[in-house]
């Protein structure tokens, strides 16, 4: 039971944490407009739209390309200070915002601050050397792997597209016509079908695998042969990418990499 | 259940370039579906007329997108898939679930010899028919399997629910990809099932295909009834919630 006393402390106790509300929060707790929020470009954002109205123009600007929006970990540096992710994602989804009104300089240069810049040509492709063997003919050589095989193969500017993999024809080293068919891509992709030669060795993996290892190695070979633009369009074909999958372990406790035991009721 | 939120989590993140999501938001849900490639790779694009168009005739969004794709890592083409005339998409995926065992050659050949039975009963045809019937007879099978496809796909579909103890066939849009699934998955059933003895597959499979180009047949019964039963269970409809 509280005393006469103790009951005028706490009443004097609450009213003294309303002043201080009061204080702190001019509009009160919960009011919408006295939340915290990203002053800075959220105020930007509603700037640009009243100064131009609520529809939107698209304006894209060459610069976006070349750089990215700094990741959660970057801004937390620069801030110094502790984001959520609903946080982050709500700022980048603002800064998206202000990117589609139209802005000036300023605007710019504030954007740039949270923007980092990328690797503009993801083009670091290593182009292989032309050699000549002792007759005079270029040639070029690079290795290629799929899964567990590995595979070297050596392209020769002119020929008649003669391929042979092993000291064999590729026409019997490959009896499948898909495999075949993957051999050719790289170069059915570029239209030179009958202009090259190519040797190659392959060992390990599977048939398929040694198909892929080998297509690697001449795609990576033949781009001592060809144009910039034309490594560009093989590496957005996914022809110069290595294949990272390769056979996931078999874990405990379950029968294969996926499968799990027969499930017994008892 | 959180594959939805995960996926419109991966959008927004995409939305950013190559910016990975950092944060595992979803604790006590391990995640199971995973890929040797880290998120930012995107899918290779083979088309020769695409890369080889002239710089005058693209618009500005093509543009753009030639320049955002110079900056992006794209994942290796996938042993199946070339620039020939002759790859399409369709069969390959039909051959694919033909497949048994993982025995890719077979369920190649088997495809290979359908079209070959396809083509050579629709000529035997063209030659027996008079001047204005051949106008009519399609002869080429890749189009002939793409219409016969076309035709075997449902517009509606049916889910069971489970409400009040009960499951409730419930009808329900289907998506593109689902249509286009049930439609090779029921042409593939059909056949395996409903063969006489000593019949073989491509014959069996040649046969559906021309049935279901001149819409009739198994297949396209089997549509019709899936309709019928989504029509019948109309009242239903209300069950669904997305």
């Amino acid at each position: 039971m509280l005393s006469p006393r103790d009951c005028r402390l706490l009443i004097n106790l609450c009213v003294y944490f309303q002043k201080a509300i009061a204080y702190l929060f001019p509009s009160g707790l919960f009011e919408k407009q006295a939340r915290p929020i990203m002053k800075e470009v959220y105020g930007k954002v509603l700037q640009l739209e009243a100064r131009r109205g609520p529809l939107s123009e698209k304006t894209e600007s060459k610069d976006l390309i070349g750089s990215r929006w700094l990741i959660k970990e970057e801004l937390e540096e620069m801030l110094v200070e502790k984001l959520s992710d609903q946080d982050y994602v709500q700022f980048i989804r603002l800064l998206e915002k202000l990117l589609t009104l139209p802005y000036g300089p300023a605007e710019e240069e504030l954007m740039q601050r949270f923007r980092k810049s990328v690797t503009v040509q993801s083009k670091k492709q290593v182009i292989e050397p032309v050699q000549r063997d002792e007759r005079g003919m270029a040639f070029s050589t690079s290795e290629g792997r799929r899964k567990s095989a590995t595979a070297q193969a050596v392209v020769f500017e002119h020929g008649s597209g003669k391929i042979h993999v092993n000291g064999v024809d590729y026409l019997l080293y490959f009896p499948v016509t898909q495999d075949r068919e993957q051999l050719m891509f790289p170069f059915h992709f570029l239209d030179r079908l009958e202009k090259h030669d190519v040797t190659c060795t392959v060992s390990g993996g599977g048939r398929s695998a040694q198909a892929g290892a080998i297509r690697l190695a001449m795609a990576r070979a033949l781009c001592s042969f060809i144009t910039e633009d034309e490594i560009e369009w093989m590496r957005q074909a996914g022809l110069l990418t290595t294949d990272p999958r390769i056979r996931e372990r078999k874990k405990p406790g379950q029968e294969g990499a996926r499968r799990k035991f027969t499930w017994k009721k008892r | 259940m959180a594959a939805p939120a995960l996926q419109a989590a991966r959008r927004l993140s995409g939305l950013t370039l190559g910016v990975r999501l950092a944060v595992w938001n979803f604790p006590g849900i391990t995640q199971v579906r995973w890929s040797r490639y880290a998120p930012e790779y995107r899918d290779p694009l083979i088309d020769k007329e695409y890369y080889r168009k002239p710089v005058s005739e693209l618009t500005e969004e093509e543009k753009y997108d030639q320049e955002l794709k110079k900056t992006q890592l794209i994942k290796a083409a996938a042993a199946t898939e070339t620039s020939s005339v002759f790859a399409d998409p369709v069969i390959s995926k039909f051959t694919n679930m033909m497949m048994k065992g993982g025995n890719k050659v077979l369920a190649r050949s088997l495809m290979a010899q359908t079209l070959e039975a396809v083509k050579r009963k629709q000529f035997e045809k063209y030659h027996a028919a008079s001047a204005e019937e051949q106008a009519t007879i399609e002869r080429n099978p890749y189009r002939i399997f793409h219409q016969a496809l076309k035709n075997c796909e449902p517009v509606i579909g049916l889910v069971p629910i489970l409400k009040g103890g009960h499951f409730y066939q419930v009808p329900v849009p289907l998506t593109d990809r689902r249509r286009r699934f049930l439609a090779m998955k029921w042409m593939i059933t059909e056949c395996r099932e409903n063969k006489p003895r000593r019949t073989l597959m491509p014959e069996k499979l040649s046969d559906e295909l021309l049935e279901a180009f001149h819409n009739r047949g198994p297949v396209i019964k089997r549509k019709h009834n899936m309709h019928k039963m989504a029509e019948a269970n109309r009242a239903l409809a209300h069950y669904r919630w997305w």
